[in-house]
This record gives C-alpha cells, structure tokens and sequence, in this order.
C-alpha cells in the first residue's frame, strides 16, 4: 500500500510564520521539545465522526487520541497535520483556512465581539466571530479542548499546553476538497461499512480507496 | 412518489451524507458543495419534541436539500428553462451543462437547496440519486429516510400532534 504524504501545516508562533509543506513522515519530538503535532486520520472527513479520528502529540512526546470534527475540518481546510511551535505574547486564535493560517488576537475579537469573559462566554464570542456552517471552533478550555457542539476532543493537559502557547482556539474553516485515490471504491467501501461493520478487511478497503495501491 | 426526510431529533452532525453526497457527485469528499447541507439553526425544534444531541443549548440542526416542491420556483425563474420537473416521478431535476450561472434559481429557492458546483460551473441540486439516494443509506442514526410522501406526512402529523398534546397534558 501506498504510505501516506502528509501535508502539514507549520505554525511558529513566536515568528508568526505559518508554512504548508509535504512531508513523508511526521516530525517526532524535537531535541528542545516544545512542539505540539496534531495529526489526523487517513480517513478523517470521508465518512461519518466514527473516522474523524486525531491524534494529539504533546511536546513531550506522549500522545492522545480523539474523535471530532476538527480533524475534518482541518483537512478540508487544507492541512493533514499541524505543528505548533513557539510561544505567543498575547492570547489568540488560529485561524486555518484556504491552504493557510494566521493568528488573530484575542484582543481584537473582544472589541469586535462585545463582551469577552473566560469560559462560556469566550465560547460565545469565538461562535459570533467565526462560526459557519463549515466552520469548527475547538476552544481550549480548563477541563480539555471542546470543540463545536459541545464536544471534548482532548483532555486538559492538551489545553493547558495550548494555552501555554498562547492559543486560546483552533478555528478551522472546512470549505475546501479532499481528493481520493478513488472515489467509487470508497462510496462502496462506506456502504460496506455500514452493512457489514467495520471489520479490518472493509477498513482496509476504505483506506486503500482513500491512498491507492501501488507496489512497495 | 417518495420523498426524502429528515429527523432533526435523531441527527448528530456526523457529517457522513454531506461527505459521502459529495463524494458521489464530484469525485471528491468537499461537503460545502453537497446536494444536502447540514446547517446549524438558532432556537428550539419546530416540528421535534426532542432537541437533537449534536447541537450546542439553543440550537439545532436541519437539513437543507431539494424539497422537488410541487409548484418548483426555480422552473419558473431559470432564464435558459434547463429545469423541469418530472410529472411522474416529481422529481425536479437540470441539465448543468447549459447553466450559465445566473443564479435566478439560488435566489427564488425557498429553502436555500441549490449549490454551486465549482467543478461543473454550474448550479445544482438534490437529484435523489436516480430514485437511490446514498445519503440514507449511510445515515447510521436513520435521520434520513426516503419514503412515500403520504407515510411521510402522516408521521409528521402524528409527531406534531402528540408535542402539542404532550404540551397540554403538562399545562
């Protein structure tokens, strides 16, 4: 099977540079630390939420795993995976979309957003802000990362360190398209999937679908 | 005839008809140009005694696809006649390739259905997959169901009786 070409999304956010490179393989832990990677799933934003799975690599190399629109939208946005380095002055919010990201300052949402409180309010503002119907919001908040509609997608040591990089919410506009290697197989491969259940041989339909087969 | 319908009490915003819709009909998973849209809407559930699990408090989600109305807007407003309505099946369908974008129909469109396919160049809608949509049979939750219209509207009528006779007997 074909191995997977990621398309990662840099974000230092000391610099305030963010760069879509290709890569074969993910960046492990660096010697300094300090990088958090959030990687999707081959088959995240294909199907239903039970694919949209992602994994969170904290900057001392341990990870968790999660299920949530965000790994979705990021990849309709453009990007596989992020890489987060760096530390902001100020709280803010990243913003991906259209193959390519920017910070916004928390300061500016206030003024344009009204009243800014911490918790449910910050929620509220971010959702005035940036909310559409092919938007997700994931906000980092005290007990973990909860994304739009309510959902927890990492728990709060994630958060905590996202907030110790200065990032308050990971907005991800989803409006772009995620090419396959083949599309009918994977429509079938889905219908399978919700005759059969996801037995490994359907799982391994669906993914070759996504990537193609090729010889090693 | 049958119609497609939505159960907004059982819909989880998973995603799967938008990404599978748009799979089928332009060759890649890009749900913002789906035939069926799953939007979130502000306030409690019209026609559903039940909010739906998926939306934040105060919101809830519906699904926007060609209703194929009986009396189609669009048929009317396109300025090339490229959309007719099938008087056996009701199904109201285009011929993209000669849609030169006016947007007569997105405008007139009642329910906000129609898309523009950036592929095509053109605009479109809900073609009911030929009598077979795909977006029910990947709806593991079943909010999306294709069935008879007299069914349909005898289930909904039901529905929005027992709500308000629930209401009632709670007063």
């Amino acid at each position: 099977m074909r191995k997977r070409i990621w398309r990662c999304l840099f974000a230092d956010l000391s610099a305030g540079t963010f760069e879509l490179k290709t890569r074969k393989t993910l960046p492990r832990k660096t010697a300094a630390g300090g990088t958090l990677v959030l990687s999707t799933d081959v088959l995240a934003g294909t199907g239903g939420l039970a694919f949209d799975r992602m994994i969170w690599q904290m900057p001392d190399g341990s990870k968790t795993e999660s299920v949530g629109r965000l790994a979705a939208a990021l990849r309709y946005a453009g990007a596989d995976a992020l890489v987060l380095s760096g530390k902001r002055k100020n709280p803010g919010v990243l913003v991906l979309e259209g193959w390519a990201g920017h910070v916004d300052d928390m300061a500016d949402i206030v003024r344009s957003g009204g009243a800014f409180h911490e918790g449910l309010a910050l929620r509220s503002a971010l959702r005035d802000r940036y909310l559409t119907d092919d938007t997700v919001i994931a906000v980092a908040e005290d007990g973990g990362v909860i994304e739009t509609g309510g959902r927890c997608i990492a728990d709060a040591a994630v958060s905590a360190s996202l907030r110790g990089m200065g990032l308050l919410a990971i907005v991800a506009a989803g409006t772009g398209a995620l090419e396959v290697a083949d599309p009918q197989a994977l429509i079938e491969g889905y219908l399978r999937y919700y005759q059969e259940g996801g037995t490994p041989a359907v799982l391994a339909a669906l993914k070759e679908a996504c990537l193609g087969k090729e010889a090693e | 005839m049958k119609i497609l319908t939505f159960d907004q009490s059982k819909c989880d915003g998973c995603g799967a008809c938008q990404a599978l819709c748009s799979l089928a009909k332009t060759g890649a998973v890009q749900p913002s140009e789906a035939r069926i849209r799953i939007k979130r809407a502000e306030g409690a559930a019209l026609l559903s005694p039940d909010s739906n699990a998926a939306g934040s408090p105060g919101e809830v989600l519906r699904a926007v696809y060609c209703q194929h109305c009986t009396e189609p807007v669009c048929v009317t407003a396109c300025m090339r006649g490229i959309i007719s309505k099938d008087p056996e099946t009701g199904v109201v369908s285009r011929k993209t390739e000669d849609c030169f974008q006016c947007a007569a129909c997105a405008v007139m469109c009642p329910v906000g259905a129609v898309v523009l396919d950036h592929k095509e160049n053109a605009f479109v809608t809900c073609d009911l997959c030929g009598g077979d949509p795909l977006c029910v049979k990947v709806c593991e939750k079943g909010a999306l169901r294709f069935e008879d219209v007299e069914a349909a509207i005898e289930e909904k009528r039901s529905r929005y009786a027992q709500m308000v006779l629930g209401e009632e007997e709670s007063l």
